[in-house]
C-alpha cells in the first residue's frame, strides 16, 4: 500500500477534527447510542474511500459511508429525510458501484490501482467511467444539481453521521486523485465542467441561503455554495485555485460541523430551529450567538481564516486562465457572506423569545464543552489561515499536476 | 544598528497587532470563561490602543527622519506557483498621518465610552469590536497593495455592521446592521473587481509602484470605476449611502467613531490612494467628480428636513465627504487630505455631543437672550413656495433612495424564494409544507425610514 499523499492528509486531518468536534459538542441524544455508532461506522468508511487506490476498496468504502446515515435517518417519522437519503444513497452510490465494476471486468483487483485496468479498458469505457466517478463524487460533496440532499439532511438528519459526512470533502479528493488516474484524456472536459458546475452552485447557494427559514438548512445552503467554490477552483485548472479549493475547502468542511453543532444546540434548547420561532437568541445564550458568529465569520473567509486565504487563491486561480469566471466567483462570495449574516441576524439577533403568555423564554447557553469545541474550531481554522504554508505543501505537487491539465484545457 | 526602516518595520507591525491581540484575547476569555470586569476590560484594549498611537508615531517619525516613503515587506503571507500574496506597508506622510489620527481617535473613544457605557450589556463586546476595527483600519492605511488593504477593509465592515446592531434586543438596529451589511458587500465587488484587474493586466496591486502611464485607458477606468463603487460604499455617497443615517442606530460612541471620524473617511483614503490612476482616465474622474456632487446636494437638501440630531449629522458628513470626493477628482489631493483629518475630528465631536443637542440648543438660545435663531432659509425664501414644498417632501423621504435599495434588493430575495419553494417540492414531493412567511419572523422588516435612536 502506498503511502497517502498529502491532499489525502488533509482530508483525513479535517475529519478526525470534524467527527471529534462533532462527538464532543453535538447533543448527547444525537451521539449516544446508534448516533455514536453511526457517526464513527461513516467516518471509518470515509477514512476507507480516502485511502482507497484501488476500485474494490473504494466501491465497497464507498457505499458503506452511506449505510450508517440510512440506518439512523429518521427514515419512517420524515418522508423528507428519507427521500433525501435514498436521494443521496442511490445518487451517489449507484454510479460509484457501476464505475468501479466497469473497471474491476477488465481484471482491476485489490492489488492493482485505478490506471491499470483503466488503460485496459476501451476509450468509450474510460469516459463512461470518469463520467460516473464525476456525477457521484458531486453529489457526496453536495454540489450543484446534485445537492438536494445536503440541506435536507442537516436540517432533519441524524446529526452525527451529517457531521462526519460534511466534514471530509471526500468527492473533491476523488475528483483531484482518482478521477485523472482513471481517465487521463479526460482533463480538460473535466476542468470545464468544474468550473460551470461550480459557479452554478456557488451562485445557487449565495442567493439560497438568504431565503432560507430554517437555521440548519441555511448552514447546509451556505456548504453546497461553499462547495461550489472549490469545485470553480478546481476548474480553474491552475495550481492556485486547486490549492486554494484544497485550503478553503479543508476551512470550510470543519466550519461547517461546527455550525451545525452549534445549530442542533439552538433546537436542543429552543425546540426549533425554525426562524420564524427564533430571534434574540443572543439575549439567553450570548456565548451561543458569539459562537454562531465566529465560525460563521471564518467560514465565509474573514481576513485571517483559513477560508480568506482559500478565496484569494480561488480567485487567483480562475483569474489566470478565466477572468470572467473569476468576477462571478467574487459575486458568489458576497452572497454567501450576505446570506450567513442574514440567517445570524434573523435567529440571533431581535427582540427577545417569547412564550404564548408574553413572557420571555429561558434558553440555556452553551455548556462548556460545546463552547470549548467551537472555539478551537475557529482557531484552527484561523491558525491555518495565518500560517497556511504547510496546508498549501501537502497539495502543492497534486496543484500542479492539476495546473498542466489547465494548461490542456485551452486556456 | 536602529534606522528609520528598522524602526517602522517593528511599529508598523505593532501598531494593527496590538488592539488585534487584545480584542482576540478579550473574544477568548468571554467565549470560554465569562466576562471580564469592565476595567479589566477598559484597561487591556485601551493599553493596546496607546501602544498602537506610540507605534503609529514611531512611524511617523521614522517617515519624517527618511524624509521619503518607507516600503515595508515582511515576505509573502502564502504563495503557489508564481502567485504570492506579499505582506507588503508602504508609509507615506497620508498613511502615518491616518495611522496616528486612527490610533488617536480610537484610544479617545475608548477612554469616552469607558463611562458612557458604563453597566451597558455588551461592554466587552463593544471593547473588543473596537479592538478589531482598529486593526483593520491601521492595516488599511498601511497597506501596500490592494490585497491587504482588502483584508483592513474586510475587518471595518464586519466590525460596523456588528456595531450597528449593537442594541440587538430591538429590531431595528439589527435590520440597520444587515442594510449596512449587504451593502458593503455590494459595493465590494468593486474592490475586489479592481484587484482582479490590476492582476490581469498590471501583474500586482501595489498602489505606489503602479505606473498608471503603463496602463490602458480601458484598464485604468475599469479599474478606478472599481474603486469608485468601493469607496461609494463605504463613504455613504449617492446612490450608496442611505445606509448612513440608520448605522446611528448603534451606540454614540462607535457612531463617532466610525461615521464621524474613520470607517467614513476610508473610501476617500482609497480615492487619495489611488489617485495617480483616476487621473489616467477621464470617464473615472468624472465619475468622482459627479458622485462626490450629487451627494453633497442631496445630502444638503435632506439633511435640512432631518428633525434628529444623529440624522443631522449623518447627512452633514455625507455633504462634507462628497466635497471631498469633488476635490480628489479634480486634483487637489492635498487639500482632501487637509479636509479628511480636520472633517474627521468635527465630526466625531459632534456626535459625541449629540445625546447633548438639546441643552446645547438652549445655550445657544440663552446666548441670544431667549431669541429664536434665525432661520438659514435662503432657499425657501428665494423660490416658490410649490417647489419649496415640493423639494421638502422629497428630503423627507430622502429622495426615495431607501426605496431603491429595497427595489433594487426584491428581485434577488424573489429569485430565492422561488427557487427555495422548488427545492422543497423537489425533496418533499407534491405535500410540501409552505414555509412560514416572512413577516411571521420574529422582528420584520421596518417598510417606513429609519429614525436614528442609537443611545
Amino acid at each position: 500500500m502506498t503511502a497517502p499523499d498529502g491532499h489525502t492528509l488533509v482530508v483525513l486531518a479535517t475529519l478526525a477534527v470534524g467527527v471529534t468536534a462533532a462527538l464532543v459538542a453535538l447533543p448527547r441524544a444525537a451521539t449516544r447510542g446508534v448516533g455514536g455508532w453511526a457517526t464513527a461506522a461513516t467516518a471509518a468508511a470515509t477514512a476507507l474511500v480516502a485511502l482507497a487506490r484501488d476500485p474494490i476498496t473504494l466501491g465497497l468504502a464507498w457505499a458503506a459511508s452511506f449505510a450508517p446515515l440510512y440506518a439512523a435517518s429518521p427514515a419512517r417519522r420524515d418522508p423528507e429525510a428519507r427521500r433525501a437519503t435514498t436521494t443521496l444513497a442511490v445518487g451517489s452510490t449507484a454510479p460509484m458501484l457501476l464505475a468501479m465494476a466497469a473497471l474491476v471486468a477488465r481484471g482491476a483487483g485489490w492489488s492493482e490501482g485505478f490506471a491499470g485496468a483503466a488503460r485496459r479498458a476501451p476509450h468509450a469505457t474510460q469516459e463512461l467511467v470518469a463520467l460516473l466517478l464525476a456525477v457521484s463524487a458531486l453529489a457526496r460533496c453536495g454540489a450543484f444539481p446534485f445537492h438536494s440532499w445536503l440541506p435536507v439532511m442537516a436540517e432533519r438528519g441524524p446529526a452525527g453521521p451529517v457531521a462526519a459526512m460534511v466534514s471530509a470533502p471526500v468527492g473533491l479528493l476523488v475528483l483531484t486523485r482518482v478521477l485523472p488516474e482513471v481517465a487521463p484524456d479526460a482533463g480538460p472536459q473535466l476542468v470545464t465542467a468544474l468550473r460551470f458546475v461550480g459557479l452554478a452552485g456557488a451562485l445557487y447557494g449565495g442567493v439560497l441561503s438568504l431565503a432560507q427559514r430554517d437555521l440548519r438548512r441555511g448552514v447546509g445552503f451556505i456548504a453546497v455554495g461553499q462547495t461550489g467554490l472549490a469545485l470553480a477552483g478546481l476548474g480553474s485548472g491552475a495550481a492556485a485555485g486547486v490549492a486554494g479549493a484544497a485550503l478553503y475547502s479543508a476551512g470550510a468542511s470543519v466550519t461547517t460541523v461546527g455550525l451545525l453543532a452549534v445549530s442542533h444546540a439552538v433546537g436542543a434548547r429552543a425546540g426549533t430551529t425554525s426562524i420564524s420561532r427564533l430571534g434574540g437568541l443572543v439575549t439567553m445564550g450570548p456565548r451561543m450567538a458569539a459562537a454562531f458568529l465566529l465560525l460563521g465569520a471564518v467560514a465565509i473567509g474573514v481576513p485571517g481564516s483559513a477560508g480568506f486565504a482559500g478565496e484569494d487563491l480561488l480567485v487567483h486561480g480562475l483569474m489566470e486562465t478565466h477572468p470572467a469566471a473569476a468576477l462571478l466567483l467574487i459575486g458568489a462570495t458576497l452572497l454567501l457572506a450576505a446570506g450567513f449574516f442574514s440567517l445570524y441576524a434573523r435567529a440571533f439577533l431581535g427582540p427577545a423569545l417569547r412564550d404564548a403568555s408574553g413572557a420571555a423564554r429561558g434558553v440555556p447557553d452553551l455548556l462548556p464543552r460545546e463552547r470549548l469545541t467551537a472555539f478551537a474550531l475557529a482557531a484552527l481554522v484561523i491558525a491555518a489561515g495565518l500560517a497556511p504554508g504547510w496546508l498549501l505543501g501537502a497539495v502543492g505537487p497534486e496543484a500542479e499536476r492539476a495546473a498542466h491539465l489547465g494548461h490542456a484545457a485551452g486556456r | 544598528m536602529l534606522t528609520p526602516e528598522s524602526v517602522a518595520a517593528v511599529a508598523a507591525a505593532l501598531a494593527p497587532a496590538a488592539p488585534l491581540a487584545a480584542a482576540l484575547a478579550l473574544g477568548a476569555w468571554t467565549l470560554l470563561r465569562r466576562a471580564p470586569s469592565e476595567s479589566a476590560v477598559v484597561r487591556a484594549v485601551s493599553a493596546s490602543l496607546l501602544v498602537s498611537l506610540a507605534a503609529s508615531l514611531a512611524c511617523a517619525a521614522a517617515v519624517e527622519l527618511r524624509g521619503a516613503p518607507v516600503e515595508l515587506s515582511y515576505g509573502p503571507w502564502f504563495s503557489v506557483g508564481d502567485y504570492a500574496f506579499e505582506r507588503a506597508l508602504y508609509l507615506d506622510r497620508l498613511a502615518v498621518a491616518m495611522m496616528t489620527l486612527t490610533a488617536a481617535v480610537t484610544a479617545l473613544i475608548a477612554r469616552f465610552s469607558s463611562r458612557y457605557l458604563h453597566r451597558e450589556p455588551g461592554f466587552a463586546r463593544f471593547f473588543a469590536l473596537t479592538g478589531v476595527f482598529a486593526a483593520g483600519m491601521l492595516l488599511l492605511v498601511e497597506a501596500a497593495s490592494l490585497d491587504l488593504l482588502f483584508a483592513g477593509w474586510e475587518l471595518v465592515g464586519l466590525t460596523s455592521a456588528l456595531l450597528v446592531a449593537f442594541f440587538h434586543d430591538r429590531s431595528r438596529p439589527v435590520r440597520a446592521g444587515l442594510r449596512l451589511f449587504v451593502t458593503y458587500r455590494v459595493c465590494d465587488l468593486g474592490l475586489l473587481s479592481a484587484a482582479v484587474l490590476l492582476h490581469h493586466g498590471a501583474r500586482g496591486t501595489a498602489l505606489a509602484r503602479l505606473h498608471p502611464a503603463e496602463l490602458s485607458p480601458a484598464l485604468a477606468t475599469a479599474v478606478a470605476l472599481g474603486l469608485l463603487a468601493a469607496a461609494s460604499g463605504k463613504s455613504a455617497q449617492v446612490p450608496a449611502g442611505a445606509w448612513l443615517p440608520r448605522a446611528m442606530e448603534g451606540p454614540t460612541p462607535s457612531s463617532a467613531l466610525f461615521y464621524g471620524a474613520l470607517s467614513v473617511h476610508a473610501g476617500v483614503y482609497l480615492v487619495l490612494r489611488a489617485a495617480p490612476l483616476f487621473q489616467r482616465s477621464a470617464v473615472a474622474t468624472a465619475a468622482l467628480v459627479a458622485v462626490g456632487a450629487t451627494t453633497t446636494l442631496y445630502a444638503t437638501v435632506v439633511g435640512r428636513a432631518q428633525s434628529d440630531a444623529k440624522g443631522a449629522i449623518a447627512y452633514a458628513t455625507m455633504t462634507q465627504v462628497g466635497a471631498m470626493f469633488v476635490t480628489a477628482g479634480v486634483g487637489l489631493t492635498r487639500l482632501t487630505a487637509a479636509m479628511l483629518v480636520g472633517h474627521a475630528a468635527l465630526r466625531c465631536w459632534q456626535i459625541l455631543r449629540a445625546p447633548s443637542a438639546l441643552r446645547a440648543t438652549l445655550d445657544a438660545r440663552a446666548a441670544h437672550g431667549g431669541a429664536r435663531l434665525a432661520p438659514a432659509g435662503l432657499f425657501a425664501r428665494r423660490v416658490s413656495p410649490d417647489l419649496a414644498r415640493a423639494v421638502y417632501g422629497l428630503a423627507l423621504e430622502r429622495f426615495y433612495l431607501d426605496a431603491l435599495y429595497d427595489r433594487a434588493l426584491a428581485p434577488v430575495l424573489r429569485l430565492a424564494e422561488r427557487l427555495d419553494a422548488m427545492e422543497r417540492r423537489l425533496t418533499h414531493g407534491a405535500d410540501a409544507p409552505a414555509p412560514a412567511p416572512r413577516d411571521a419572523e420574529a422582528h420584520p422588516e421596518p417598510a417606513a425610514a429609519a429614525h436614528p435612536g442609537g443611545r
